[in-house]
């Protein structure tokens, strides 16, 4: 046997080793068997996953370093030949990435490369639709890479701006989330080093995100090993966390019998749970700050919420009953996705509200308020009672949070 | 009780001879010629390797030697280590014929003396001026030593002052090579970490380093056999920053900042967030880490120490070993670009990451 295939026996007994010492430690609070372990090796940066191609630096590409290779995000001394790769900053930066881990919505680590021109990726670009389109199946044009899925607000003021041909969209405030969700949370290893939190982070880990399941819990981040994706385990989905109700799985565009992530209507167990994601921050006592709206109040799911475990309000169901999937004899045991309604990235409406909700696409809610589309879209809402299309109802009848009627 | 005394004196000497630290031993000829010259041919033949028939060049060489440091650890067939009549085995540094199987621990200089932008990364280029990084270290900080310093440049002579210091390759990092210093028994392992021994490897210092050099524990082979229990061992020191052995201690990591100083000097310090990948530093008993290695010593990538053992440890100790230049790079040459120890360029990414993968458990 030559050095190498010493050296590749010698890895591949590592990993059952590794694996077998995941299954047998525990109770040390180091290491735990939490399921489904995923190395970077299976993730979608590393390229061996479906719907990606892997990580591919057009430098680093051309130093023939293979696709979904460490040296195409990491610089292990920010030199190759002497002189360090594109972008050359001048130096090294934070966890010996190719530039600061975030600098504004529109520039930062990620977004060098996800984005939909002047990517660092080769080809120049990297697609990634928003939520309505990759499993609401819509089909739109704006936006189609998560670049543009954040420019829905201002770099610098933070607050909306024209994007997609619209001026009223919303998203994710990325220096919201990293300042008030994460910088300071040492329980979940963030610490205190702002310049240190990349907030894509705060949902992603990047070593581990697949295509399918792109999401880990922003507290899972203070040990990498266990910082394990989420919503691809038992445990994890909108079937255990729906549990004593019923998680519906939505309809998607193009016919009555397409569904988001299933093609069992009745199978609750192919939707992550991303309420527990979503509430780890926007369930926090309190609300969390925000630039624009000055307080994103704490959001409650449970029994005094209609669209979380609580009761259907029959008033409700009288002027707004139940469309399909939804069965009218079940109202009140429904529990929903925050993703039903949402988008995590941004979009062209206010809120983060998916412009395809349950098979509806072009939803529009161009001025503050206006709902009712997003309403309709699972419910038949009669116009004799609610204010029509284009009139505001929020605030007064709906929202989330304690208290609210939502 | 005269002819018992005789036999306990001689019996000593016998053991004493044996346990004595003998350096270098075996037939002097083996690397001096008394006159350079036998039969009326000259003995000395510089840089050629053993094998390699009619030297360029056979003026005498200092310390009456048959060969030049290349021309002694070079051969022109594969053996890592070329045996001498008398059962002695010289290290051999650079196979002229092709890559050996296995190499000794510094690897070897045969792809590099290929020469070319291809093969100028994969090896300290002691040969030739080298095209792909210029008269410049990677992670040179800017030093004045001049373009031919061996900071900056292997192949020339150093035509600067001291003239002591007027060397180039092989002398240029083992400045002062001591075969006859009192280390350990010849193909016998032992600790070296003092300037009587030589340093581990002979690696020692100059200037602000003078006096100073690397401490370790030298695998009586090189490791031409290696395995978790038969191996080098090295010194390692955690230290923020600095370059040389007074910032950075009695290590091979010191000594390597001597030319590549920047890699350690602005690695971010000695906790996380890092800049540049930290050497030198404490693998975390914890997260991914905790495993690192599967807690077992492997020689093909090493970690560092903090204190020398006297016998190889075979195990792999997170929280208290350490990471360092030579866990991921050979120290003169190998068959990947910046010396790296592994095809870190390998289309399969297990193969790729195999040797991060010993720490960075999560990412294989």
């Amino acid at each position: 046997m030559d050095v190498f295939e010493f050296q590749k026996n010698r890895c591949f007994l590592g990993v059952l080793m590794v694996l077998a010492g995941l299954l047998c430690l525990g109770g040390n609070g180091q290491i735990a068997w939490g399921g489904t372990v995923t190395l970077y090796t299976t993730s979608a940066h590393s390229g061996t996953n479906t719907h990606t191609t892997g990580v591919d630096r057009i430098s680093m590409a051309a130093l023939n370093y293979p696709t979904g290779h460490c040296a195409h995000c990491h610089e292990q001394h920010a030199s190759v030949g002497g002189s360090e790769p594109e972008p050359d900053n001048g130096g090294a930066d934070m966890f010996l990435c190719f530039r600061s881990p975030y600098g504004t919505q529109r520039a930062g680590f990620c977004l060098s490369c996800h984005r939909g021109n002047n990517s660092r990726q080769v080809g120049g670009f990297i697609t990634n639709h928003d939520y309505s389109q990759r499993y609401g199946g819509e089909s739109k044009t704006c936006p189609t890479d998560v670049r543009e899925h954040f420019r829905f607000i201002n770099y610098s003021s933070r607050l909306p701006q024209n994007n997609c041909g619209s001026t009223v969209g919303s998203a994710h405030d990325l220096t919201n989330i990293q300042v008030n969700a994460l910088e300071g949370r040492s329980d979940w290893g963030w610490g205190t080093n702002r310049d240190a939190i990349n907030p894509c982070m705060g949902c992603h880990n990047p070593h581990r995100a697949t295509a399918d399941f792109p999401c880990s819990l922003p507290s899972g981040h203070d040990d990498n090993l266990t910082w394990e994706l989420w919503g691809d385990d038992a445990g994890e989905t909108m079937a255990d966390y729906a549990a004593g109700r019923i998680y519906q799985p939505i309809l998607a565009a193009g016919g009555s019998t397409i569904y988001e992530r299933t093609d069992d209507p009745n199978d609750a167990t192919k939707q992550p749970d991303y309420n527990t994601l979503c509430l780890e921050c926007h369930g926090q006592s309190g609300g969390l700050p925000s630039n624009q709206h000055g307080t994103v109040i704490e959001i409650e799911w449970g029994l005094t919420v209609k669209h979380g475990r609580g009761a259907a309000d029959p008033l409700g169901m009288e002027n707004g009953p139940l469309r399909p999937p939804y069965n009218r004899s079940q109202a009140g045991s429904y529990v929903l996705s925050c993703t039903d309604c949402h988008e995590p990235h941004g979009s062209r409406n206010e809120w983060l509200l998916r412009t395809e909700i349950n098979g509806v696409s072009g939803i529009e809610v161009t001025t503050d308020e206006h709902w009712f589309e997003v309403c309709n879209a699972c419910h038949e809402m009669r116009t004799d009672f609610h204010p029509g299309p284009g009139t505001g109802c929020g605030g007064v009848c709906h929202g989330h949070g304690p208290g609210l009627a939502f | 009780m005269r002819k018992l005394s005789a036999a306990i004196t001689i019996l000593l000497v016998l053991t004493l001879a044996r346990v004595c630290p003998a350096k270098v031993e075996g037939f002097c000829s083996n690397c001096h010629t008394m006159h350079s010259s036998q039969a009326g041919e000259s003995m000395a033949r510089g840089d050629a390797p053993w094998g390699g028939g009619t030297p360029l060049d056979t003026s005498p060489i200092q310390e009456l030697l048959v060969a030049s440091c290349l021309g002694c650890h070079s051969t022109t067939d594969s053996s890592a280590l070329k045996p001498m009549d008398d059962g002695t085995k010289i290290p051999i540094v650079f196979n002229t014929s092709g890559y050996p199987s296995p190499s000794l621990a510094g690897g070897n200089f045969y792809f590099v003396s290929l020469g070319g932008a291809t093969n100028d990364p994969k090896g300290h280029n002691i040969f030739a001026p080298d095209t792909y990084h210029q008269d410049v270290a990677p992670g040179d900080d800017g030093r004045a030593c001049g373009s031919d310093s061996c900071h900056n440049n292997l192949s020339d002579v150093y035509t600067g002052t001291p003239a002591e210091l007027q060397k180039q390759a092989c002398e240029g990092c083992h400045l002062n090579p001591s075969h006859h210093a009192d280390d350990h028994g010849h193909l016998q392992g032992g600790k070296v970490d003092t300037a009587a021994q030589g340093w581990y490897r002979f690696l020692s210092g100059h200037d602000t380093g003078e006096g100073l050099g690397a401490e370790g524990y030298e695998d009586g082979d090189w490791q031409h056999t290696s395995s978790s229990s038969d191996h080098n061992e090295y010194r390692g020191e955690v230290n923020d920053g600095g370059a040389g052995f007074v910032d950075c201690g009695p290590t091979t990591t010191a000594f390597c900042t001597g030319c590549h100083p920047v890699f350690h000097s602005d690695q971010g310090g000695i906790a996380s967030p890092f800049l540049r990948h930290p050497s030198d530093l404490i693998i975390p008993n914890s997260g991914e880490y905790a495993t690192a290695f599967n807690l077992q010593y492997d020689p093909f990538v090493p970690v560092a120490r903090p204190s020398v053992p006297s016998a190889p440890d075979p195990n792999v100790d997170p929280g208290t070993d350490m990471v360092m230049c030579l866990s991921c790079h050979r120290a003169h040459g190998s068959p990947y670009d910046a010396l790296l120890r592994w095809d870190y360029k390998n289309t399969t990414l297990s193969v790729a990451f195999y040797g991060c993968g010993q720490c960075h458990t999560s990412k294989k």
